[in-house]
């Protein structure tokens, strides 16, 4: 069988005149669903890349990318929106909730567009966000905020949660609640969430650990047995 | 240094929006300001060249050469021009057109010559340089019909010969010429033809026969060096104006004199010719008596001659006839004789005949007997002569025998000669007999030739006589009419004599009437085309008085947003310098840099583009009703600086200010992304009834749009600005264009002034207008009376027409007086008199006030105003008849006649007014189609103006849009790069993008046409000029039109704009953080 998500020698070249820059440089993977995977490496390996490409907010150069038996790699923009749209679901480093809706507002914001969404007050709920519901982004905490972002994600009822270093602007314990949340959506809702982190610490909660260095995987490492968020110090 | 421009280089676009605006701005303002300078400029130097006279002199009585020379002796004049100039009537094709012929000083123009004033500018082909040669302008004369090389005849049009004014009446066309004394279409009214003049020829001077100067023109000293439009060339005329009219006032007593004298003498001459022409009559009808005379005599004398003649003719014819019947009787006679005789003869003859034979035998025989006798005695003989001796007897015997025979012999010879001639006698007879004959014969036929001559000449002398009688006849009935000729030629020359007579009485009563000759110095201001022309600069100058500024105020809002905004992005960048320590002024001096760098550059461009552009732009809307020399397009230092000063600073100080407000603030905060504005309830959601309305994609619009106050606004009051500037463009073209409907159709009913000569009788016109009349081309009229006026009140004086209609109940057939708000008509009372709108305002006065109608300098008369009617040219008080009575004391002097056509056809109108001049009585004629016609042409002109503005405001607009789209753009890049990543498609992103800005455009849109509204009233009022007031009114139209194209320019932007979303990189704009 076939695995859900598979990426096979992808590429990206950027030419910044005579100069050539492999931002991604033949990665090759496969996510199967309902895993949660971990990319980790360092700043500058091309994780993001991939990811973007992944969740078809860029193109590769080269390269297959087959999610759910499509080839994505081979779609027009306006199938990659629609890609966007129905299977995807984005959340950032900083939120990037949009400032000027509540918190329901932006989740609301999120379905518009959406064949089959979850109820917005209910994935608010999910995300311990019950009492909070009528605040502008402004008005939250970081962590308030990526909660609001994945809410705001889950609720298109996505194939696809990627996660581009949904901590890295937060403290250690709201990084940590907000991993934790990330893992149990996984677990709970049957998620495939890929999260993108330079942080290895976190690598043991994943199912699968994919290594980027310099724009090529360095090993893809499967847990057996992941563990739980509560128990990973760093 | 390097930063700036490599931050110009990355954001070229918004440099370059900056650098537009501030452009069109500068442009704009400073060359829509710099026009009406232009305009004049231009003219000004036109002037110059061409030397357009400083003071034209008019007289009543032309002027001589003593005149002239009084004139030349002026202190200020530089130049003198005497010349003449008259009206001339021109057929072109089935046109009649009026025409101006003005003398050409010839001689004056090779060289410098000061004194050749109001030179001509040749376009094409050659001037005058002979008798009968003309130069003409282009426009109005030269047609299909005519060009150069084209003859044209010039009649009069009054009951003189034009040969008593003009050398030559036939003119060839040998050039195309401009001159500064025409440049606008305007030639002016006449009294010949249809009463307006609608081209001028130039001939040379010398063809003219007037014995006085008609024109005088004169340049004064240093005048020509000064701007002819400044208050510095009103003073410097000034005083020439007044020593002249001092000059003429003497010149006019001392022309009086002279003339009077010269009238006198004149009349004395003329009463001299009088006597002699009396004397003269009186001889020269003895004379034709006496003619007359000799005649009849002559005529009896033939009468009694043919007479004398008939009766020897007859007496003649009588005696020839008798002669000849004589002749036929001798004739006769001689016959009878004949007759007798040839009977005789005839007898004779036959006895002789039947003698004569009988003698002729006897003789024979006698004969044979003598023939047989004769041998014995030829024997005998010789016997004879042998015997010589024979005896006696013998012998004597035989001798007797001899003798008897020789006896017998002579006997016989005697018988026969006696028969001979009897037969010759018979022979005579009978030839006598045929002579007689012959001779009666002849004798007939002279008788019947005599007879026939006596027919033929009797014939002729009867053919004779009748001639005679013939011609004594027809010289009978030449007497008869050298008779009537006589009394006809008498009576004749009675008339005559009685015409030189009351010529002479006539002549003396009009020595007693003559008026002093007066002058009238003219200066540029009472020349039509210049002032025409300085009130059409003024008018560019009033309507560039607030539109520009406006303009410019938009423009420099927008980049006070564009710039802030610029600096409100570089936060990070400005943190970090100042974390690096660097001073305030060495940070914001990149921003100043670089908000200089797009002003001023924009400046410079906009103030070189803008001199250039609209000046020429406006200016050559104005060639259609003027003719002049293109533009000159001076830098104008003033609003150049002004401009670029004010655009800069704007700019600047907008950058500035937004530095400053970063620079104060810790690097620290700065070095963190601005602290997102909290997001806000807004008071829409309060309004619960309404926002439970909204779906959630009109919730976020909503929010959206009023969340960036700052950003509402300037997009708002952005587009409302343009909105506005748009519709007062267009809401201006409508005022201006109103007024010729309204004035000329909607507040002027009639179709015709006539104006009548002073102290005509009113039932003579009447008259004559009815005759027209009758002949149903004027279906009706009214008398009026208009008299310029001042109205005074308090310090406020106008100059006003007084016009005082026959009737007043009749006065809404002709002229509508009502309130313009309400359209309630207006009634005139004899309680006081309606003003026109504009001169109550401008007075300051209202309904139930009282003003002073001022004439001349000193006389006031008190009057209550008792309504204000809409009235768009030129100043009116009504007044009514009674009224009018009551407070001069005296009946109304009509010289006015308002009057409806049936037609207002051109050729309808020529020819009524053809008509309508040749009587002595009227004056001038004008019809409505021709003033509205005029008017029509100068609007035309002003409507390209106001073009101009509309489309500089729709550039304007759509920079204004396209740069405030871009800021939004770029502001929320982040935003909709979020949406994008959700999975939006373009067009629901751009949806989600434009559905702001089409709320906000049409919320800008809203508030524009509000703005627009009173930006039209406030330039409607400055621009107007002294004696017209513009619309009020904006056509639904012009709100639609402005509407549709800011909806346009909003698409065309938004179109432009969804290129740029589409391009949006959804991962660069997530990345930075800023």
């Amino acid at each position: 069988m076939a695995s859900y998500i598979e990426l096979k020698d992808v590429k990206k070249i950027y030419r910044m005149g005579e100069v050539e820059i492999r931002a991604v440089d033949g990665v090759s993977f496969s996510i199967d669903k309902g895993e949660f995977v971990v990319v980790v490496g360092p700043s500058g390996a091309g994780k993001s890349t991939v990811l973007n490409i992944l969740g078809g907010m860029d193109s590769p150069t080269s390269g297959q990318i087959i999610v759910d038996g499509k080839e994505i790699s081979k779609y027009t923009s306006k199938q990659l929106a629609a890609y966007r749209r129905n299977d995807i679901g984005f959340v950032f480093q900083f939120y990037n909730l949009i400032q000027n809706l509540t918190a329901l507002e932006n989740v609301e914001l999120a379905i518009q567009i959406c064949k089959n969404p979850l109820e917005p007050k209910k994935v608010l709920e999910l995300v311990g966000l019950k009492e909070r519901m009528g605040n502008f982004p402004a008005q939250l905490s970081g962590g308030e905020q990526q909660r609001v972002a994945i809410a705001r994600a889950l609720a298109k009822n996505p194939k696809l949660l990627l996660c581009d270093e949904p901590t890295g602007a937060l403290d250690y314990n709201t990084g940590k609640s907000i991993l934790k949340l990330l893992q149990d959506t996984c677990r709970n809702m049957g998620m495939t969430v890929v999260v993108i982190t330079h942080n290895s610490a976190i690598a043991p909660m994943a199912d699968k650990v994919i290594k980027i260095k310099n724009g090529r995987v360095d090993g893809i490492s499967i847990n057996d047995n992941p563990i739980s968020v509560e128990r990973i110090e760093w | 240094m390097k930063d700036t421009f490599r931050e110009i280089k990355r954001t070229l676009s918004r440099f370059l929006s900056i650098f537009a605006i501030v452009a069109l701005g500068v442009s704009f303002f400073a060359g829509v300001k710099a026009t009406s300078p232009d305009m004049k400029l231009t003219a000004d130097k036109y002037f110059d060249d061409y030397r357009l006279m400083d003071i034209k002199l008019l007289s009543t009585m032309g002027f001589n050469d003593d005149d002239i020379k009084a004139v030349e002796r002026v202190p200020g004049i530089e130049g003198v021009l005497p010349t003449y100039s008259m009206d001339a009537l021109v057929d072109v094709g089935e046109k009649e057109l009026v025409i101006k012929v003005l003398g050409l000083p010839i001689d004056k123009m090779k060289g410098d010559d000061k004194s050749y004033i109001n030179r001509v500018k040749l376009v094409e082909g050659r001037l005058p340089e002979k008798p009968g040669e003309c130069v003409t302008e282009r426009g109005k004369m030269l047609n299909p019909e005519l060009s150069i090389g084209s003859k044209i005849k010039l009649s009069s049009g009054t009951d003189k010969d034009i040969s008593e004014s003009l050398k030559v009446n036939e003119y060839t066309i040998v050039g195309i010429v401009e001159t500064p004394y025409y440049i606008s279409f305007e030639r002016g009214t006449s009294s010949i033809g249809s009463g307006k003049i609608n081209s001028f020829i130039m001939v040379p001077q010398e063809d003219f026969k007037i014995p006085v100067y008609t024109d005088v023109f004169l340049t004064v000293k240093g005048a020509r060096e000064l701007f002819c439009y400044d208050d510095e060339y009103d003073k410097i005329v000034e005083p020439v104006k007044n020593a002249l009219e001092d000059t003429g006032k003497a010149r006019a007593q001392i022309r009086y004199d002279e003339i009077i004298s010269e009238a006198n003498a004149k009349l004395e001459e003329s009463k001299k010719e009088l006597s002699e022409g009396e004397e003269e009559q009186k001889s020269e009808l003895a004379k034709a008596a006496s003619r007359l005379e000799s005649a009849r005599k002559q005529i009896a004398k033939g009468e009694e001659e043919l007479k004398n003649k008939e009766n020897e003719f007859n007496k003649t014819i009588k005696e020839a006839e008798a002669k000849i019947n004589d002749g036929y009787v001798k004739l006769q006679e001689g016959e009878k004789e004949y007759n007798q005789n040839l009977q005789l003869f005839i007898e004779k003859k036959r006895q002789a005949e039947k003698e004569l034979p009988a003698a002729e035998q006897q003789l024979n025989n006698a004969q044979k007997e003598l023939e047989a006798k004769e041998p014995e005695i030829n024997q005998l003989k010789e016997y004879l002569a042998i015997t010589p001796n024979l005896p006696e007897e013998e012998r004597h015997a035989k001798e007797a025998i001899i003798k008897e025979y020789e006896r017998q012999r002579e006997e016989l010879e005697k018988s026969r000669a006696v028969l001979e001639a009897n037969k010759k006698d018979l022979s005579d007879a009978e030839a006598q007999l045929i002579s007689l004959r012959k001779t009666l014969d002849a004798s007939k036929t002279q008788l019947d030739n005599e007879k026939k001559t006596l027919e033929a000449s009797k014939s002729k002398a009867l053919k004779e006589l009748a001639a005679a009688r013939k011609k004594l006849d027809s010289s009978k009935w030449e007497l008869q009419k050298g008779e009537e000729e006589y009394e006809r030629q008498k009576r004749e020359s009675d008339e005559k004599l009685a015409d030189a007579r009351r010529k002479i009485a006539d002549g003396e009563k009009e020595i007693s009437k003559l008026e002093k000759p007066k002058w009238y110095v003219l200066d540029r201001n009472m020349h039509m085309d210049f002032v025409d022309y300085e009130k059409a600069a003024d008018r560019i100058d009033a309507i560039a008085r607030v539109f520009p500024a406006f303009f410019f105020l938009v423009a420099a809002l927008v980049c006070l947003t564009t710039m802030t905004r610029m600096v409100d992005e570089q936060r990070i960048n400005i943190g970090t310098l100042k974390a690096l320590g660097y001073g305030k002024l060495s940070i914001a001096s990149k921003y100043l840099l670089y908000a200089m760098l797009a002003s001023f550059g924009g400046s410079i461009f906009g103030v070189l583009a803008g001199f250039k552009v609209f000046p020429t732009v406006i200016f050559n809307a104005y060639g259609i009703i003027y003719t002049l020399p293109p533009v000159i397009t001076n830098f104008n230092v003033f609003y150049a600086v002004i401009s670029t000063a004010f655009a800069v600073l704007v700019t600047t100080a907008a950058a500035w200010a937004a530095c400053y407000k970063e620079l104060m603030v810790e690097p620290a905060i700065l070095m963190r992304p601005k602290a997102p504005k909290l997001g806000k309830r807004i008071f829409l959601e309060r309004i619960n009834f309404l926002w439970t309305r909204f779906n959630f994609i009109q919730k976020v619009t909503a929010r959206n749009i009023f969340r960036y106050k700052k950003r509402f606004f300037m997009t708002v009051l952005g587009i409302g600005g343009c909105t506005a500037l748009l519709l007062s463009g267009f809401g201006l073209k409508d005022s201006i264009v109103s007024i010729v409907t309204k004035q000329f159709d909607e507040l002027y009913q009639y179709d015709m002034i006539v104006s009548l000569k002073e102290n005509t009788d009113l039932s003579d016109i009447k008259e004559i207008i009815d005759t027209f009349g009758n002949n149903s081309k004027i279906s009706d009229y009214m008398f009026m009376k208009e008299q310029n006026i001042y109205a005074v009140y308090g310090n406020n004086e106008k100059s006003a027409t007084l016009v005082i209609p026959e009737s007043t109940e009749r006065l809404k057939d002709f002229i509508t007086l009502r309130v313009r708000t309400t359209g309630e008509k207006v009634s005139l009372t004899n309680e006081g008199v309606v003003l026109t709108e504009k001169l109550a305002k401008m007075l300051g006065v209202q309904k139930g006030d009282d003003i002073y109608i001022k004439e001349g300098d000193t006389k006031k008369t008190k009057v209550k105003i008792i309504g204000i009617t809409e009235n768009y040219v030129s100043h009116y008080v009504y007044m009514s008849p009674t009224l009018y009575e009551s407070l001069y004391g005296e009946k109304v002097k009509f010289q006015q006649i308002a009057a409806k056509t049936i037609d207002t056809s051109e050729a309808f109108e020529n020819k009524l007014s053809t008509d309508l001049l040749k009587n002595s009585k009227i004056s001038s004629v004008s019809f409505t189609t021709g003033i509205s016609k005029n008017f029509k042409d100068i609007i035309g002109s002003l409507n390209y103006v106001v073009l101009v503005l509309i489309v500089s405001a729709g550039v304007l607009a759509f920079v204004v849009l396209y740069n405030l789209t871009n800021i939004n753009i770029t502001e929320r890049l982040r935003e909709i790069a979020t949406i994008k990543v959700l999975g939006f498609y373009d067009n629901e992103v751009s949806a989600y993008v434009y559905r702001e800005n089409m709320v906000l455009t049409m919320m800008g849109m809203a508030l524009g046409l509000l703005l627009g509204i009173f930006l039209h009233k406030f330039i409607v009022e400055t621009a107007e000029i002294d004696y017209v007031m513009f619309g009020r009114n904006i056509n639904i139209l012009s709100y639609i039109y402005s509407s549709i194209l800011t909806i346009f320019f909003s698409v065309i932007v938004n179109f432009v704009m969804y290129f740029r979303l589409t391009k949006i990189d959804m991962v660069e704009s997530l990345k930075s953080v800023d």
